[in-house]
């Protein structure tokens, strides 16, 4: 698999795409830098370098850029595989299908840690100076850190997957890309839900005066519906980026785990249906 | 005798579509082995079934002593290259650094032998134009240099005088045969141009429908192929009148020109068609093509 790797490495490094993507990761980065020490100048904001260092992994708790970067990229590289019928190179002098699925995988891993490596190296060194120092606790950092690579890892293994068994590289892009899309809508649309208050507010006009009262939400999830809804956030790594790039997760220990258990299952997903799938 | 390929009772399944019904072949090591067939008649369903990339839905097949089903035959497909229809390269990439990634993939780094392999295949002067604005003979010649990327022992070749100039076939012609008599690799070549097989294969395998219709060493060949005459005169109905008369075994060719196989008493046939008005006007003696030969197994009713 060593070989496979150097092999799909040597392309990756001759790959547009590739210095695309991390032209993109860079101008982000400047992007956040710029737009952040703006609105700390001119609108008094207080930003804390915490919260730029996970912008890398979504922007705001809405946006996951770093998804979409490796949405593109990554089923790109992949898929070019089959638009040009390079898979059969391998195949045919006896590179097993294992070694080419997980050394696709591996090298879909490398450009994601050399993304966020880049981001954060840009965001620490140019805003430490502007923004101060971290004020999370090292090892709440390292978590953070950890959660937001194997969420990144998840991406991976996701991309991977349909590159790798959609015989088009175009229906992977754009089914890469458009699931990054929705599960970002969904994930919002989920997060939404969660933060309606439990008590609403209600105005009632009676015989001319004005009354005020404290009702139940009807849109209020109740606890299972929350622990339900909560878990479907923290198995998306769309959820998880968001979650982390907002900084508003209460329960960061069971994050990694879960994506942990993800990759496991798409990787074995994934490899059991490549195994059998018919190569022209 | 060493076989690289033996294959057993192949039979290849899409839905109820049989593309390879109990194909049985043998390669020789050492041989030229020429896959002849009309479109669709299952010689690439063949090479991508030996090569791995389909499974086969029923009986099997031994490459270089490993049988398809052991896993040891990795060991067997690190010794073999080959190139399926289109060249699979890509685009992006120059074609040394084609050659790059697929010597990678083989886990070798010499440098030597990509010079090498593109000056053998005529392309040591592209330099770093990429690939996707190659002419597709530059194309073919560096689906050939992939395939000989890691010097294989075994060659499986799907069309590979495709596209390329009559200096580009006889330099891969040559290529071909140098391999084979200097490096004694064995080769397998599937292609539509007969009168190239012609001048390469030791042995013709004959495939129509997913069957084998047979297997034939190119002495055997020689020995088989009949003496024909070839008429040409001015009318073809008159002569296909008379030679239905004798009885003859006889083809119609393109152009008005009709082969008489068998011993045939010419001066009395010439006379005949003088009295009933057909003038000939060309006539001459050869054996039997590849391609009658071909024809005469396969059939050419579909072009009747």
């Amino acid at each position: 698999m060593r070989r496979m790797i150097a092999a799909q490495s040597y392309r990756l490094i001759h790959e547009k795409g590739f210095w695309g993507g991390l032209a993109v990761t860079i101008l982000y980065a400047l992007a956040v830098l710029a737009f952040s020490a703006y609105a700390m100048i001119n609108n008094g904001r207080s930003i804390a370098l915490d919260q730029l260092y996970f912008y890398g992994y979504g922007l705001d708790s809405f946006i996951p850029v770093a998804g979409l970067v490796l949405a593109a990229v990554i089923s790109f590289f992949v898929g070019t595989e089959y638009s040009s019928q390079t898979l059969r190179n391998a195949l045919i002098i006896g590179r097993t299908r294992t070694e080419i699925y997980l050394s696709h995988y591996a090298v879909s891993l490398i450009v994601a840690l050399i993304y966020q490596g880049v981001y954060a190296l840009i965001v620490v060194l140019v805003g430490w100076p502007v923004f101060g120092g971290f004020h999370l606790s090292g090892a709440l950092i390292g978590l953070g850190t950890l959660i937001g690579v194997l969420a990144l890892a998840a991406y991976c293994a996701l991309f991977n997957a349909v590159g790798l068994l959609s015989s088009s590289r175009t229906v992977s892009s754009i089914g890469c890309l458009c699931g990054v899309m929705l599960t970002m809508f969904l994930c919002f649309f989920l997060n939404t839900k969660l933060q309606e208050p439990e008590w609403i507010e209600a105005l009632e006009m009676r015989d001319g005066s004005s009354q005020v009262y404290t009702l139940a939400n009807p849109s209020y999830l109740n606890p299972s519906q929350r622990r339900f809804v909560q878990g479907v956030i923290d198995s998306l790594p769309s959820g998880q980026s968001l979650q982390l790039s907002g900084l508003n997760c209460g329960h960061w220990a069971v994050l990694p785990p879960i994506s942990l258990i993800g990759i496991v299952l798409v990787q074995g997903i994934g490899l059991l249906l490549f195994q059998r799938k018919e190569i022209r | 005798m060493e076989m690289m390929l033996t294959v057993r009772d192949l039979t290849k399944r899409y839905g109820s579509f049989k593309a390879l019904d109990h194909f049985s072949m043998n390669v020789e090591k050492g041989a030229i082995y020429g896959f002849v067939g009309r479109n669709g008649a299952g010689k690439t369903t063949l090479i991508r079934t030996i090569c791995g990339l389909q499974q086969p839905s029923y009986g099997e097949y031994t490459l270089m002593g490993y049988k398809h089903s052991d896993p040891q035959i990795v060991k067997s497909r690190r010794r073999m290259g080959a190139m399926i229809e289109t060249p699979s390269l890509y685009g992006q990439l120059s074609a040394q650094e084609n050659l790059k990634v697929q010597m990678r993939t083989l886990g070798l780094q010499d440098t030597r032998e990509i010079d090498e392999l593109l000056k053998e295949v005529g392309l040591s002067h592209t330099g770093r134009k990429k690939v996707k604005d190659f002419s597709l003979g530059m194309r073919q010649r560096l689906g050939i240099a992939l395939a000989l990327a890691g010097s294989p022992d075994f060659l499986v070749l799907d069309e590979p005088v495709n596209g390329l100039d009559p200096q580009g076939m006889i330099e891969v012609r040559e290529l071909i045969l140098k391999l084979n008599r200097q490096n004694q690799v064995t080769i397998l070549i599937s292609s539509h141009n007969l009168d190239e097989l012609a001048r390469l294969a030791t042995v013709y395998g004959f495939i129509d429908h997913g069957q084998r219709v047979k297997e034939i060493s190119a002495e055997e060949l020689e020995n088989a192929c009949r003496k024909c005459v070839e008429l040409t005169v001015e009318g073809n109905e008159i002569l296909i009148e008379t030679l239905e008369a004798y009885g003859a075994d006889y083809r119609i060719k393109a152009g008005g020109t009709v082969e008489i196989y068998g011993e045939t008493a010419l001066s009395e046939l010439i006379l005949k068609l003088a009295q009933k008005g057909c003038t000939v006007t060309s006539m001459k003696e050869h054996d039997e093509s590849l391609e009658s030969y071909y024809l005469s197994l396969i059939g050419g009713e579909d072009h009747a």
